[in-house]
């Protein structure tokens, strides 16, 4: 194209502007007559062939008019410089750079530098807050966070205050989408969605377990990314809402321009309500209702539209008046957004209103019911009846005739209602009232189904609120035994009449005297639980098998081998002839007999079982599920207690596989795993191997806390044991010495992992003959056990065996005896005389009393102890073993040298069997059997034996 | 329409060379269009996928390149808006060609996805060539373009902005697109 003159190239323009005044069909003869220029003319002739087209596909801008322009007059706005800039740094935090923008304040991807460098999303709360409310509030929540690990949860790590004032909070950075809006882009189904959403309800079932409300449950707060191609759903800004203490007010939801920027909509009643301290789990059932309903049809059950206008107060009415339509019927009156929801989803609408309608509306208006209690009484409730409907079983939800009964109950009773951060027995308060207003309803209603919806609800209050209290961390909880005993009695006297309920409550009450480790005081509630069972449901009952299994669980603790036995074989039977083999329940019943079989030793009888669980759960669940990974793991577990410690290591890497595909190499479980497949190269002597690996769990460990945490310590503690294998004890002494000193740090210094610690490494220094030294550690160990564990713990037993045997070692025979029978009387205490553990005692007692040859008394103690062994253990138990040595070393002593010789040769047989010729265990038999040899007199015997012992000797 | 404020003080100050006060609004302004990004680039539907983060940062470092430049004002400092603006969404159009062409072999796993809303079948990559061509003859017109259609701006805005008439604008924007439009059609 030749170039215009500028003077022509401005004629061109001006002609150009006058044609397109002119109606299209004249255009042609409008240039003839204008009397331009050829040039001029056939170069607007030319332009106008492509007008058309310019404007068809030119007319839309590329972004929203007007974006730009108020950007920049948004820039130009008081609040923009309200807002203030980005700032490079938030305490130790590096800004990157802002992602995400809220009601709330900023939020901004930043770089942590120390401990360690990773990336964090720290969360800048907006100027105006109370920023010392705000820190102490989460202060006071902290503990519970971090007890949170849940590869659905995104990590809370820290708050503090910036320099200018203003609070912020550190999490876990999630790239990803809000679950809407993943799941539309990908036009994921109805199942799809509730697959993610399960997931979600798993994540905040967690949270409530350990104490922890969300309390601002929205799709911004749930993003979803995507490992290995498969979508994983982060809730984020755990414990934000409450420290920061949001309610519906002008504040929280307008600018200073009075925009509203926050959603009110998956506030819950309450929530919106003047009081909002009165918050507790079912609030967060709310929200996840209002998130299910627009997961299911793309829209929230209170939209206006015109939130923007609406103020807290009207909002507050709205939600707490207005009855919310049932999602079909929402969409099928949407009118043109019910089409997009519905490509959005992959279907029709037709087909998408067939698929909620029932069901699926049922449980998300269960969950939207204004009255708390007329929703789920959990999450896992929830969950469950999703399960229920995913598996075309009939769900609890329904239409409201029966719910409702339910909910005038507990409209009558406001001391049902209460947030679960208050103290515990105020909480114990509650529940009580609680079963009491049960009662008092089901006299007047005496209807089936109201006592079982209230039991449930009870049920899983008290699980609740025990759940939260993890008492491996904070040792028996005198408050949580207070609530249960308060429960235990009332429930006695108050609910015989309700056999339904009252099997319920002796259930939890039984389970978290369980979780507490107080089987003793589970047991007549378990014992009572399964009776009721049994007359309420029948003994072919799924509550039934249930109800055998807690009670064996509970029986094999107490030693109850043979009890525990017939119960889980009972159950399983049962759930055989229910359901059929392919089940979870059965493979969970298969687990727990196998587990216990495994504990008395028998390991052919238990390893099938625990195979077969495996097949099952792999058939039924697929590799990529926690259950299969934890049924691997019993495998290994099971080859470990076999002796196979190549299979276990085998089987663990297998484990430590997947979960790094479930779970990434990050996760807390997948760092767990790495620790048993290093403890399972340990036990196959590849001490060179594990070292390294503890130490890389003590790391990665390291990274992921920050700070000192008993899970750290625990690692540590293993390190130590490998170090203490590899010979190196006086490493072993500082390694376990750490791992004490964290657990002080972290635990309190009378915690019974405390003890466990000093136990430790008094055993190491017992080996370094630094007698003085460990027999400090265990008279520390013992103080503390019996402080905290009561005078009659197994625990103190073990105390007493350690601190007996360096008097033992240090020939103080007299004490060390002394102490081996008070350890063993509180062991027959404890545990029942039949125990094996009683068993381990007598010998201990047993090898004392030979050293200071009170013979008869020795042998009786070692015969009782065969008796017990032979009754509850496998027949090669290495413990038999170890008794029939002893005796025949009694037995020598005694010069009845005969007999010592059938025990130790026995004793060698099986040890020989079991470890191998070469093994530890063999030898020590050996010096016993040459020690017989020699005394008999039958020196070439005893050379030969000897001959062996150094043949065997490493060099 | 906006009270002359901080960001214009800042604006005035800048022009009297305060580097502090440019430093203070490329931040501010980058804020701003990852807001914009995230708002235009609606979520329409699969495939035309970008990175608002990337996009955004990129953006920054554009207008940080910038930063000795003369912001004199609001209208230029919309005008340096729509710059980036257009750079960014040029910028994505071609790596989606380039993907499309399977030249894309490293791409950078997409997270945080937001779609180009795109349903003009417009070759964003030649228009972008065109608009050069456009710039050499008459720079004004490249701008009109600019501001309207990759910045969505309003013509009176845009009258403003360039400190030309309203009508002049119209006529420029009726021009410029015809003939971006044969330039796409009939060059190379």
């Amino acid at each position: 194209m030749s170039e215009l003159t500028p003077k022509a190239q401005q004629e061109v323009e001006e002609l150009f502007e006058r044609v397109l005044e002119v109606e299209p069909d004249s255009r042609p003869s409008y240039l003839e007559s204008c009397g331009a220029e050829t040039v001029v003319r056939q170069e607007v002739e030319s332009l106008l062939e492509f007008h058309a087209a310019a404007r068809a596909r030119m007319d839309t801008p590329m972004v929203s008019p007007n974006a730009i322009v108020e950007a920049v007059d948004e820039l130009a706005s008081d609040r923009a410089l309200h807002r203030g800039l980005d700032p490079e740094s938030v305490g130790p935090y590096r800004i990157l750079e802002m992602i995400g923008e809220g009601g709330m304040g900023t939020v901004y991807l930043a770089e942590q530098e120390k401990p360690l460098r990773r990336r964090v999303a720290v969360k800048l709360i907006k100027l105006g807050m109370d920023t010392r409310g705000v820190i102490a509030r989460f202060d006071a929540e902290r503990q519970a966070l971090a007890l949170m690990n849940h590869p659905n949860v995104a990590r809370v790590f820290d708050a503090g205050v910036s320099a200018d004032g203003r609070p912020y909070f550190v999490m876990e950075y999630v790239n990803g989408l809000r679950i809407t809006d993943y799941c539309d882009r990908e036009r994921l189904g109805i199942g799809a969605r509730l697959a993610l959403f399960v997931r979600v309800c798993e994540a905040i079932q967690h949270a409530h377990q350990k104490g922890v409300i969300h309390r601002d449950i929205k799709p911004s707060n749930i993003l979803v990314t995507e490992e290995n191609g498969a979508p994983v759903p982060k809730v984020i800004d755990f414990g934000v809402a409450k420290a920061t203490n949001q309610r519906l007010t002008e504040q929280t939801l307008y600018t200073e321009h009075g925009v509203m920027i926050g959603t009110p909509e998956y506030m819950s009643p309450e929530q919106a309500g003047a009081d909002s301290a009165d918050i507790d789990t079912r609030t967060d059932i709310y929200s996840l209702g209002v998130l299910l309903y627009e997961l299911l049809i793309g829209m929230r059950p209170l939209e206006t539209n015109s939130i923007a206008g609406t103020s807290p107060d009207e909002w507050r009415r709205l939600v707490q008046q207005q009855e919310p339509p049932k999602p079909a019927t929402r969409l099928s009156t949407a009118g043109a957004g019910r089409q997009d929801a519905a490509r959005n989803r992959g279907t029709d609408v037709a087909t998408l209103l067939r698929k909620i309608r029932g069901d699926l509306e049922w449980i998300t208006m269960k969950c939207l019911e204004k009255q708390r209690s007329r929703r789920y009484a959990s999450v896992a409730e929830l969950s469950a009846d999703i399960g229920r409907f995913q598996r075309h079983e009939p769900v609890t939800a329904g239409p409201p005739t029966t719910v409702y009964l339910v909910s005038r109950f507990v409209r009558r009773n406001r001391g049902f209602v209460a947030a679960a951060s208050v103290v515990f027995f105020v909480l114990a308060t509650g529940v009580v009232s609680t079963i009491t207003f049960a009662v008092a309803e089901s006299r007047q209603r005496a209807v089936a189904e109201t006592q079982a919806a209230i039991a449930t609800a009870v049920n899983e209050f008290l699980n609740e609120m025990l759940a939260s209290v993890d008492p491996r961390n904070t040792g028996p909880e005198v408050t949580v035994r207070q609530v249960l005993d308060a429960a235990a009695e009332r429930a006695e006297t108050e609910l015989a009449d309700h056999p339904a309920v009252e099997r319920d409550v002796r259930q939890t009450i039984g389970h978290s005297y369980v979780a507490l480790g107080l089987f003793g005081e589970a047991l007549p509630h378990h014992e009572r639980g399964l009776a009721l069972a049994i007359e309420l449901y029948s003994e072919r009952s799924e509550e039934c098998t249930a109800s055998m299994n807690e009670l064996g669980y509970t029986l094999k603790q107490l030693g109850r081998f043979a009890d525990a036995e017939g119960l889980h074989r009972r159950a399983l039977e049962t759930e055989l002839a229910l359901f059929g083999e392919m089940d979870t329940r059965v493979a969970t019943s298969m687990n727990h007999l196998a587990q216990l079989l495994y504990d008395q030793g028998k390991y052919d009888e238990g390893r099938p079982l625990f195979e077969r669980a495996f097949e099952i759960r792999s058939e039924l669940l697929g590799e990529q599920s926690m259950d299969f990974v934890t049924s691997l793991n019993n495998l290994a577990r099971a080859h470990h207690s076999d002796g196979d410690y190549v299979t276990a290591e085998t089987l663990q890497r297998e484990c430590l596989r997947l979960i790094r595909n479930l779970f990434g190499d990050d996760h807390l479980d997948t760092i767990g795993v790495m620790g048993n497949v290093a403890f399972a190269a340990m036990m196959n002597g590849n001490y060179e191997e594990a070292e390294p690996m503890f130490r890389d769990v003590v790391d990665l460990l390291r990274k992921k806390y920050s700070q000192a945490h008993p899970d750290i310590a625990r690692a540590l503690n293993n390190l130590g044991s490998c170090v203490y294998k590899r010979g190196r004890h006086e490493d072993a002494v500082s390694i376990f010495r750490e791992a004490l000193d964290m657990r002080r740090e972290t635990l309190g210094d009378d915690h019974p992992m405390v003890a466990k610690s000093l136990n430790n490494l008094g055993l190491t220094l017992t080996q370094l003959e630094r007698y003085e030294e460990a027999m400090e550690l265990h008279r520390e160990s013992l103080a503390i056990r019996r402080a905290k564990l009561g005078e009659e713990h197994p625990d103190v037993s073990t105390s007493l065996n350690n601190l007996a045997f360096i008097l033992y070692k240090q020939g103080a025979h007299e004490e060390a005896r002394e102490m081996y029978e008070q350890a063993l009387a509180i062991r027959r205490t404890a545990l029942g005389d039949d125990h094996p553990q009683v068993a381990n005692d007598q010998i201990n007692l047993a090898r004392c009393l030979c050293e200071m040859n009170q013979l008869d008394e020795a042998e009786s103690l070692c015969r009782s102890a065969l008796s017990i062994q032979i009754n509850k253990l496998a027949k090669d138990h290495p413990h038999i073993a170890a008794t029939k040595q002893v005796l025949g070393r009694v037995l020598t002593r005694a010069a009845r040298y005969e007999e010592a010789e059938t025990w130790l040769l026995a004793a060698l047989e099986q040890v020989r069997t079991k470890f191998g010729d070469q093994s530890t265990q063999a030898q020590g038999v050996i010096e016993d059997l040459v020690a017989q040899y020699e005394s008999s007199g039958r020196t070439a015997l005893a050379s030969r034996y000897r001959q062996e012992l150094e043949g065997s000797a490493p060099p | 329409m906006v009270a002359p404020s901080e960001t214009t003080r800042l604006l005035d100050r800048m022009r009297e060379g305060d580097c502090a006060a440019s430093e203070a609004l490329i931040p501010l302004l980058y804020r701003e269009l990852r807001a914009i990004a995230a708002k235009c680039l609606k979520s329409e539907r699969h495939g035309h996928t970008l990175q608002p983060t990337a996009l955004v940062h990129e953006a920054y470092l554009k207008l940080v390149g910038q930063r000795d430049a003369n912001y004199r004002n609001r209208g230029h400092f919309m005008a340096i808006a729509a710059m980036v603006m257009r750079r960014i969404l040029v910028s994505h159009a071609e790596k989606r060609a380039a993907a499309k062409r399977g030249g894309g072999a490293a791409r950078v796993p997409l997270h945080d996805d937001v779609a180009v809303t795109d349903g003009r079948s417009l070759d964003i990559v030649a228009l972008d060539e065109a608009m050069k061509r456009l710039a050499e003859r008459d720079k004004r017109k490249a701008q009109v373009v600019e501001q309207r259609f990759f910045a969505g701006i309003e013509m009176s805005q845009i009258a403003e902005n360039l400190g030309v008439s309203l009508a002049t604008v119209k006529r420029d924007w009726e021009y410029a697109r015809t003939w971006l439009m044969r330039e796409m059609q009939t060059g190379e």
